[in-house]
């Protein structure tokens, strides 16, 4: 059954922040709020999956984030590609700006979006060249699989065990993938070793 | 490096989620009615309660804050809310029923109450901001960025007000017009002349509600934060209660329980603005939410109700919000001439709040309307067929 009302309220509050940091962190300020909203649809909608005896609410809405980010894989792989360049979105957001800042004065508050995110992310049915560090391109072309552990591992500061219950694989696979993704990730940066 | 501790240096830090965005997708989740923060309306479909938006909290002496404020996350609860709320309640109280207009009868009751604030303290205001009649807006001289901008209607036939009571806590108290009222789903019992309601189902964490029965509309009265229901002192307070043919609720206050503030509804003018953190980075700004409601009271822009204590601002006597589930958030009220101020923030700090609502200018509400390209809200011409409407009677007018 679906949770609704106060409860999923409640829910909302407690954890949106951290579910819309790791969102963003993924696929950057201008596309994380239309994920997030999804996220938290999708783990509303198979609340009655979560057991709190396997883990926390935030890590099952962490599992909801990167079910749903599998399906924004494109906006991911593109975001991360351009990671190596900023990394700090604390004023990269979406915001409006008072016409008094342009002296224009319209019907309406104008719309700014950060330049950064114009310049990197270019056009929407482009795919850009890699443009940020080679680690963060390397990383964009990992297996989702591989990308989820790795980032929720490094990023969010999941524990194996957290990772390996919202990915749904054992403890030792995670740990396993951890120890083949870092030397895949060594060998993808190191000049001369890389893959093709 | 190692590459994971390379890429654990590459973790990009986000900003607190935009309040705008926040707000966009809780209401796209749970609709207007689940305010930000803490319950502000709670299972407003089973029982029509309208709940505090202030946490629970225990009133305690406050000094001005010297540590840092936080993000604007929980702000909502506040203020943000007060843009819809109104419109909510009204709508509740409305619901399934087609407000006649042209129609409608001529008996509606138009409230008694008074429209000015009580003016909490013997001491001459002192107009921090500068506003008067003519101008009863405040807003920076500088430009800044905005995140959100917005004029909130007056609710018609709409009032409330906040009762001090013998412990120093703060009780809630509004009436809103409507069609007839609708008991269903509350345990009802008579104390003195008030027939008063209780949400069965309300959650145990949830603050003490009563919805006192009337014909038409409803009226509700929010105990506070974390009192249980029922005590003593809010038993004294409805037995003190008498209501007329009219509709008008009177209260002859017992003793050691003051009138805070009383109002009619009237137009909310809100603004976030991005401000410059004074010794942060270069560029690192932080919000700064203002609501005003010129004409307006304390028991408007507390909706639902809330914590408070005094505080010296600007040289002047105001309130801080002490029961805020953001322990970072900064909320001040204060009132200038007849206008009524609330600004907030939970990444500045109390001091620059100060600096902040210092540098505010007087602007008139057509300044207002030029700068954000925003326009005056039409009030909704709210005649319910029903009679008599609620309203507070005169004995509550200071």
């Amino acid at each position: 059954m679906p949770l609704t009302g106060a409860a999923a309220a409640r829910l909302y509050d407690d954890h949106v922040d951290a579910v819309h940091a790791l969102i963003t962190r993924r696929v950057g300020p201008s596309a994380s709020c239309a994920i997030v909203a999804e996220a938290f649809e999708h783990a509303l909608r198979s609340w009655d999956r979560f057991d709190q005896e396997r883990g926390t609410e935030r890590l099952f809405l962490f599992g909801a984030a990167v079910a749903v980010l599998r399906s924004h894989s494109v906006e991911e792989r593109r975001f991360l590609r351009t990671l190596g360049l900023r990394n700090d979105f604390s004023s990269a957001s979406v915001t409006v700006v008072d016409p008094l800042v342009t002296g224009q004065q319209s019907r309406s508050p104008r719309v700014v979006h950060h330049e950064a995110n114009e310049d990197l992310l270019g056009d929407a049915d482009v795919e850009p060249a890699p443009i940020g560090s080679p680690l963060m391109v390397a990383i964009s072309e990992l297996s989702p699989d591989d990308r989820d552990i790795v980032l929720l591992s490094l990023w969010e500061a999941c524990p194996q065990a957290a990772i390996a219950e919202t990915l749904d694989l054992s403890v030792g696979a995670v740990r396993s993938a951890l120890g083949r993704i870092r030397r895949e990730l060594k060998a993808a940066t190191t000049p001369g070793k890389g893959r093709s | 490096m190692n590459v994971f501790d390379e890429i654990q240096g590459s973790r990009p830090e986000v900003a607190p989620m935009p309040l705008a965005e926040r707000r966009m997708i809780r209401e796209s989740l749970f609709g207007v009615g689940h305010g930000d923060v803490a319950r502000t309306i709670n299972a407003r479909s089973e029982s029509g309660a309208v709940v505090s938006t202030a946490p629970h909290g225990m009133k305690r002496p406050i000094q001005k804050r010297s540590g840092p404020a936080g993000s604007l996350v929980r702000l909502a609860a506040g203020l943000l809310v007060l843009a819809v709320l109104g419109a909510v309640v009204w709508s509740y109280a409305t619901r399934g029923e087609t407000v006649e207009t042209a129609e409608a009868t001529t008996t509606t009751t138009s409230t008694t109450t008074t429209t000015t604030t009580v003016a909490p303290t013997t001491t001459p205001p002192i107009v921090r901001t500068g506003v008067n009649g003519r101008t009863p807006l405040a807003l920076p001289p500088n430009p800044l960025t905005v995140d959100e901008v917005s004029i909130a209607a007056a609710t018609p036939g709409a009032s409330s007000m906040i009762l001090g009571a013998p412990d120093g806590t703060e009780v809630w108290i509004a009436e809103f017009d409507g069609e007839p009222a609708d008991p269903s789903g509350l345990d009802i019992r008579q104390i003195g002349a008030i027939g008063i309601g209780v949400d069965p189902n309300a959650a145990e964490d949830a603050v003490s509600s009563y919805r006192l029965q009337v014909e038409c509309g409803f009226v509700i009265a929010n105990d506070a934060p974390g009192q249980p229901l029922e005590r003593p002192a809010i038993i004294d307070l409805f037995s003190a209660m008498s209501i007329d043919g009219d509709a008008t609720i009177d209260i002859s206050l017992p003793a050691d329980w003051s009138v805070f503030s009383i109002g009619d509804s009237r137009a909310v003018y809100t603004v976030q603005f991005q401000t410059p953190i004074p010794g942060g980075e270069q560029g690192a700004t932080a919000p700064i939410r203002i609501s005003q409601i010129p004409g307006g009271s304390f028991a408007q822009l507390m909706f639902g109700g809330r914590q408070l204590d005094t505080v010296d601002f600007l040289g002047a006597p105001a309130y801080v919000d002490i029961g805020a589930a953001d322990p970072a958030l900064v909320s001040v009220y204060w009132q200038d001439d007849n206008t009524v101020f609330n600004a907030s923030s939970n990444l500045l700090e109390f001091d620059d709040l100060e600096s902040f609502v210092e540098s505010l200018e007087p602007v008139a509400v057509e300044d207002w309307n030029v700068r954000f390209a925003t326009a005056e809200p039409e009030v909704p011409q709210a005649s319910p067929a029903c009679a008599p409407q609620p309203n507070f009677g005169p004995t509550l007018t200071p």
